[in-house]
């Protein structure tokens, strides 16, 4: 036994060479292989399809103006009109009476389609646009059922007799769409197989170069598929949120017919950053008495967006963490270096609070924060929670490493205690400081139940980001875009910064445990 | 010496005032504060003396709120279903992660990234995800099977049967990187030739995990139930952002909320201006806490004591 653990000892260097070179070689081409999957998923989407079709065409012609076609364009013709009209028409009243659209749907995609369609006598997009509108109709049909009617009966009744024609139309059409209705799912497995023939391709080259097991590379191809997967569905929410806060307002609801997982804006615009910073105010009207307590007005809302919001979190935040830092630096070096009486004592007190849930102090802190007149502040944002129990400890397990005969030295060359802590006990333990600096503020960046209860809405100036979130979410619940855009302030700004200083992050929030 | 020891006491007092001064103020007096609120009805004005005296009242009330114990019932529902879920998810993660991988490190930040940033934030995403009619998972689904499905009509978080599920789903996607990182630290110290005897052994790969990697993961495994029991009683904000407490189901002929935990409803009740009773609300969470707790540490005296007995 001991000897073969000495082979491995001396195995390892070669092991660990021989992964040196796998380093670079290996993911690159699996980053290819990546990256096509990626176009695969996309390939379902308008673009990258009609990019297929091309191709494909070029080698099969789609026949124009077919029977198919013909029939197809003639049997959707008299429904299209009929909604066609029905729904601009509602569009040309004004916002405030207009019948509101069914949802899922936009009007100028649809028609540019539908032209686009005519125009290029395809017959594929004619059935498909065939089968939209019946699915369209049989949605019509079910709200009427359900006792929420989207259009007038007499509309829906002429629709129903028309979908039948419509079928008709569809099922003669269909022995010769056929081929062209099953390219989508035939161009999807095409390019899958081209994607999974390139990876094992390059898998091969590379596996000639520098020969590894065969077995490790399909575990690895297992491996990296299953956590590409499962890392996408950890950050789909921020990718969507990304897409969404750059959607046109109202284009954030539509449905794209041709592909679901595509969310990407088509016409991306700034408008919804804009609205949620109210860049976009009207200009101050003349200042005169009678409307002066309208402008005050005025100006308090407009003081309310996300800018300011975002300038009270860091704020509040970044105050929070100095302080915090501080203060726990301070008390860790304490419990740490010196002796005092109770000292055991006391912090066995601090680990039993530790237990207690923290919304057992959120009404009595909030009662002593209402006396001491600081309802609404910035300071009362932080103030009950710049002792952190956590911060003493993770400090003082550090601290505890720096040898005694250091400080000793330190104060026989006549160092006072104060030049000891900040020239060396901090400049020492400073990895571990900059962490719980980040930890205090990146909990209070996102304290949200404590900010809620001591905010004072009339004052902008206490409002911080997740009661902004919360309050705007509150007024504008249905426009996806702008909520979105307002969750960006939160969110980018802590995930660039978790970027840079991944380590620390993870380190120390994961301490706790690891101590266990 | 005795001089020498009052001057270290003086000194290590101005290194502590800062830190136990606050202490004391935030975390040891509202204890005691919290406890005395407790005996108070709801004020009649924002002034505080007009809290009036009710003596056991709020505790009566508690005894009798059906709301307040359904709430309590929501929350084990919610530990019950979240924490395996969690800690099933973040030791598949480590699992996989566990493996030699160039590119490792990318993934273990990506699983990661979502633990630092914003739960009120996570939360409306995941409730816009979930919205029917213009949701992403409506729109997904819609696609596949018509516009008349469970998805685009009624919504993950519109149904009392699955809410709490859509709830905890979003949050096991937030959290598993955090367990997954403490799992993956923990499989690292597992020695290799543990895995080696087992093999000249003949154990399959499926024992190896049973009855190697997953015993030696069980402080880790501990660790994250506790995490877990402390944080759905913290539960709050999860709450809020997604489903406020609803839809209301009917439980033995009175409507409750399906999601409504603890923390929501001792948040409602400081919102409804009922600060006395919410204290009260606050002290019975903490005595069901520190139940626990000394159940844990007297479970935990009970093993030590057997395995001195055993040998």
């Amino acid at each position: 036994m001991t000897e073969t653990v000495k082979m491995n000892k001396n195995a390892e260097p070669q092991i660990s060479q021989e992964t040196k070179k796998s380093v670079w070689a290996s993911p690159v081409l699996l980053a290819i292989a990546v990256i096509l999957l990626f176009f695969i998923a996309y390939g379902t989407s308008e673009q990258f399809l009609k990019f297929g079709s091309m191709i494909i065409s070029s080698f099969v012609p789609e026949e124009k103006g077919t029977q198919a076609f013909v029939s197809l364009r003639d049997a959707i013709e008299p429904s299209y009109r009929l909604l066609d009209n029905e729904y601009s028409a509602r569009l040309d009243v004004p916002e405030a009476e207009r019948k509101a659209l069914p949802q899922n749907i936009s009007l100028k995609q649809i028609k540019d389609t539908h032209e686009e369609n005519i125009n290029r006598e395809s017959s594929l997009g004619m059935f498909n646009e065939a089968q939209a509108l019946v699915q369209h109709i049989e949605y019509l049909e079910g709200r009427s059922k359900g006792g929420f009617p989207e259009i007038d009966d007499s509309i829906l009744k002429t629709l129903t007799e028309q979908k039948t024609v419509i079928k008709t139309a569809m099922a003669k059409a269909s022995s010769s769409s056929i081929f062209m209705a099953a390219l989508r799912p035939l161009y999807v497995l095409l390019a899958l197989l081209v994607a999974l023939g390139v990876s094992f391709y390059a898998v091969k080259l590379y596996n000639e170069a520098r020969p590894i097991m065969k077995g490790e590379i399909v575990k690895r191809m297992f491996l990296y598929s299953a956590l590409t997967l499962l890392a996408v569905l950890v950050l789909f929410p921020f990718f969507w949120m990304l897409c969404t806060s750059f959607k046109p307002s109202g284009q954030e609801l539509v449905i794209k017919s041709s592909n679901p997982f595509d969310f990407v804006p088509e016409e991306p615009t700034l408008s919804n950053f804009r609205r949620v910073l109210k860049l976009d105010a009207p200009a101050d009207a003349a200042e005169t008495e009678a409307n002066r307590f309208a402008s005050e007005a005025a100006k308090l809302e407009q003081k309310k967006n996300f800018g300011t919001y975002f300038l009270n979190s860091l704020v509040v935040s970044l105050s929070a963490a100095l302080l915090a830092t501080f203060i726990a630096a301070t008390g860790a070096y304490a419990f740490s270096k010196k002796n005092f009486p109770y000292k055991g004592a006391i912090l066995k007190a601090l680990i039993a609070t530790m237990l207690i849930p923290g919304m057992m102090f959120m009404i009595p802190q909030f009662f002593m924060i209402c006396k001491m007149g600081l309802f609404g502040t910035k300071l009362a944002m932080f103030l009950p929670h710049l002792a952190t129990v956590f911060g003493i400890f993770m400090l003082k397990q550090f601290m505890d490493t720096i040898p005694d005969s250091l400080i000793e030295a330190a104060s026989m060359d006549g160092a006072s205690e104060w030049q000891i802590f900040t020239l060396m006990i901090v400049p020492l333990a400073l990895p571990v400081v900059l962490t719980l600096f980040l930890l205090t503020f990146l909990s209070n960046w996102s304290n949200f139940l404590w900010q809620l209860i001591v905010t004072d809405f009339e004052n902008p100036g206490s409002i911080t980001l997740p009661v902004g979130l919360a309050m705007f979410r509150g007024q504008y619940s249905s426009e996806l875009g702008l909520i979105m855009a307002g969750s960006c302030f939160s969110i980018v700004p802590i995930a660039v910064l978790f970027l840079f200083a991944q380590r620390y992050f993870i380190e120390g929030m994961t301490a706790g445990a690891v101590k266990e | 010496m005795a001089i020498k020891s009052s001057k270290e006491t003086l000194t290590s007092a101005w290194f502590l005032a800062p830190f136990l001064s606050l202490f004391t103020l935030f975390i040891i007096v509202p204890i005691f504060y919290a406890f005395y609120l407790s005996f108070r009805g709801a004020p009649t004005s924002f002034d505080l003396s007009s809290f009036r005296m009710v003596g056991l009242k709020n505790y009566a009330r508690i005894l009798q709120d059906w709301n307040f114990w359904s709430s309590l019932g929501v929350t084990c529902l919610y530990a019950l279903i979240n924490i395996p879920i969690g800690i099933t998810a973040s030791l598949a993660l480590a699992l996989l992660l566990n493996n030699k991988l160039p590119g490792k490190s990318i993934y273990r930040g990506a699983f990661f990234l979502p633990n630092v940033l914003d739960m009120l934030v996570v939360g409306v995403i995941w409730s816009l995800i979930y919205a029917p009619k213009y949701g992403a998972l409506a729109q997904i689904v819609s696609f596949f099977f018509g516009p008349e499905n469970f998805f685009n009509t009624t919504g993950v978080l519109g149904s009392p049967y699955t809410a709490l599920l859509g709830v905890i789903l979003a949050m096991t996607l937030k959290g598993a990187g955090f367990g997954m990182i403490l799992f993956l630290a923990a499989l690292q110290n597992i020695p290799a030739d543990v895995y080696e005897a087992a093999d000249i052994d003949g154990a399959t790969k499926w024992e190896q995990f049973k009855h190697i990697t997953f015993p030696m993961l069980r402080p880790i495994t501990i660790f994250m139930v506790i995490t877990g029991i402390t944080s759905s009683l913290n539960a709050f904000t999860e709450i809020y952002a997604m489903t406020s407490g609803g839809p209301q189901i009917s439980v033995m002929g009175k409507a409750v909320g399906s999601t409504s935990v603890s923390g929501y409803y001792l948040y409602k009740q400081f919102e409804a201006g009922e600060y006395g009773y919410a204290a009260a609300i606050s002290f019975v969470l903490l005595l069901i806490t520190l139940t626990l707790t000394f159940a844990k540490r007297a479970y935990d005296n009970r093993q030590i004591k057997g395995k001195k007995a055993a040998k």
